[in-house]
């Protein structure tokens, strides 16, 4: 009997002391990072150097929304959402002899008015070289502006759809000489940290 | 003794289950996954530093050992660390192929809960995530103390839990280790009591989200001051430590998932124990201050002879 009032007196003097330091379990603000990676398919087929693609639509909102949703986050604990890279490969080259082209990507709201603004640039890349890989791409200011902007309305509850349009300046050497039609298919690559914050409640006893 | 046994152990298991926060381990893998290679390892090196710190400190609280008898407690242990400005922030560098590349102060895993964004080419930013704005760390572990046998103990700790989340599995915790006097060859010639001893534990997280062993092996000493049931023990000792922990975690800074595996290699450590331990019939409570690689202190209490 008398061990058993020392230890309930024991546990009690624990369980204030623990108590006393503002208790384990303390509330934090956390700011996590989700990334996001955004492709964009291409498939280009043309007679003549300099040529136009069939623009590509993206449901932008659909595809920061299953980011969001793996993550189990909602739009309204977006903090930030930025624009960090991009980068472009070939998927698919069947041809004997190479290419190599030139060009930009241009990118427009198909929402709102809003561009359309450059947003990657190629230049003197061989086709070949460019197979199964994913080279980093250089991104132009307006182009990613717009981006950000379509960001900032995706986090305002809007959902934005962006269209994606290939403009080859040059391929070498040019399709008429060679009397073949330039053929293959290529992606590009955006990647987006998307700033979340969060209320945890974690250990902290002392 | 029995009802004090499960009295002892009910208490036990709320501490524990107070400090292992299973909501937490799983966000810290989110933070990590905007990470890979070296930003992971400077992200998480605070928490390797203070679980090795931790898993080293109040495996003892007395330098006394009886040459012959039963003798068995069962207690626990809450070991901590208090984290520093230095351990708040790391040298990252950018990834996912941002331009140009950046190296910054971003938060660890203790630090600021705020994401640090930086600039680059073209309009771009790069964020690198917060941390969980910690000021401690603590483990809380049951342990077995079981003797003598010519002044030889054995010590043992022992938990594991299936958390029931996916991502974690399982978390758990076993370590042994022998203490044995050495003052028992100098008989009552001895001011203080001496003795020695190893012990090593291994700490894990899911199949193999985080591995940890530690080892410790050095030498203790001190003075018994009795009162009638009251017996105050002044304690210290002096030990090397060795700890060694891999994290494993899928990375998303590529945009596409990609298998991480971080070796924070082997630390080795000199570790200074001074302690007080106050003995009141079959109830010991205890608590120490460790010097080592990362100083942490510790307390506790024992159920038992």
């Amino acid at each position: 009997m008398k061990a058993k009032v020392i230890l309930i007196a024991v546990a009690f003097v624990l369980c204030m002391m623990v108590c006393q330091t503002g208790c384990i379990l303390k509330e934090k603000v956390i700011e996590i990072v989700l990334t996001n990676e955004t492709c964009v398919d291409f498939e280009e087929f043309s007679e003549y150097a300099v040529w136009a693609g069939q623009p590509v639509s993206v449901d932008f909102a659909e595809e920061i929304e299953d980011v969001l949703e793996d993550a189990g986050v909602s739009r309204s604990e977006i903090k930030h959402a930025v624009v960090v890279s991009a980068s472009y490969g070939v998927t698919d080259f069947q041809q004997v002899d190479d290419w190599v082209i030139s060009g930009a990507v241009e990118v427009r709201r198909t929402d709102v008015p809003d561009g359309p603004d450059t947003v990657l640039a190629y230049s003197t890349q061989s086709v070949r070289d460019a197979l199964g890989r994913m080279i980093r791409a250089d991104l132009y200011k307006p182009g990613v502006e717009l981006l950000s902007r379509a960001l900032e309305d995706f986090t305002d509850n809007v959902n934005p759809i962006l269209e994606f349009t290939v403009l080859n300046g040059d391929v070498d050497p040019d399709p008429q000489v060679r009397g073949v039609p330039i053929d293959f298919k290529w992606k590009a690559c955006l990647v987006m940290h998307i700033v979340v914050v969060q209320d945890l409640e974690v250990p902290d006893p002392f | 003794m029995a009802d004090s046994i499960r009295l002892a152990g009910s208490i036990g298991i709320i501490l524990l289950l107070l400090f292992v926060s299973v909501p937490s381990s799983a966000q810290i893998e989110d933070q990590l996954k905007a990470y890979t290679g070296d930003n992971g390892t400077g992200y998480l090196q605070p928490l390797a530093d203070a679980f090795g710190s931790d898993l080293n400190c109040g495996l003892f609280h007395s330098a006394h050992i009886p040459e012959t008898g039963v003798h068995i407690s069962f207690g626990f242990r809450v070991m901590s660390v208090i984290f520093g400005s230095d351990d708040r922030t790391f040298g990252a560098t950018t990834e996912s192929g941002f331009s140009p590349k950046r190296t910054t102060q971003a938060p660890t895993v203790v630090g600021p809960g705020e994401a640090v964004l930086v600039d680059g080419n073209g309009g771009t930013q790069f964020a690198f995530p917060g941390g969980f704005d910690l000021n401690s760390f603590a483990l809380a572990v049951p342990q077995l103390r079981i003797g003598a046998f010519r002044g030889t103990e054995a010590l043992i700790r022992f938990f594991a839990i299936n958390t029931g989340d996916v991502e974690l599995g399982n978390i758990s915790i076993f370590g042994f280790g022998l203490r044995h006097s050495l003052s028992q060859y100098r008989g009552p010639d001895l001011p203080v009591d001496v003795s020695a001893g190893f012990f090593w534990q291994k700490f894990s997280v899911g199949d193999d989200l985080l591995d940890s062993s530690a080892f410790t092996a050095g030498v203790q000493a001190g003075k018994r001051f009795e009162r009638g049931l009251l017996v105050l023990q002044p304690y210290t000792g002096l030990a090397v430590d060795v700890f060694s922990m891999d994290v494993a975690y899928e990375s998303e800074a590529s945009g596409t998932a990609e298998d991480i595996e971080i070796d924070f290699g082997q630390n080795t450590t000199l570790h200074l124990t001074m302690g007080l331990s106050l003995n009141l019939a079959y109830v010991n409570l205890h608590a120490e201050y460790n010097v080592a690689a990362q100083n942490s202190f510790s307390f506790g209490i024992s159920f038992g002879n």
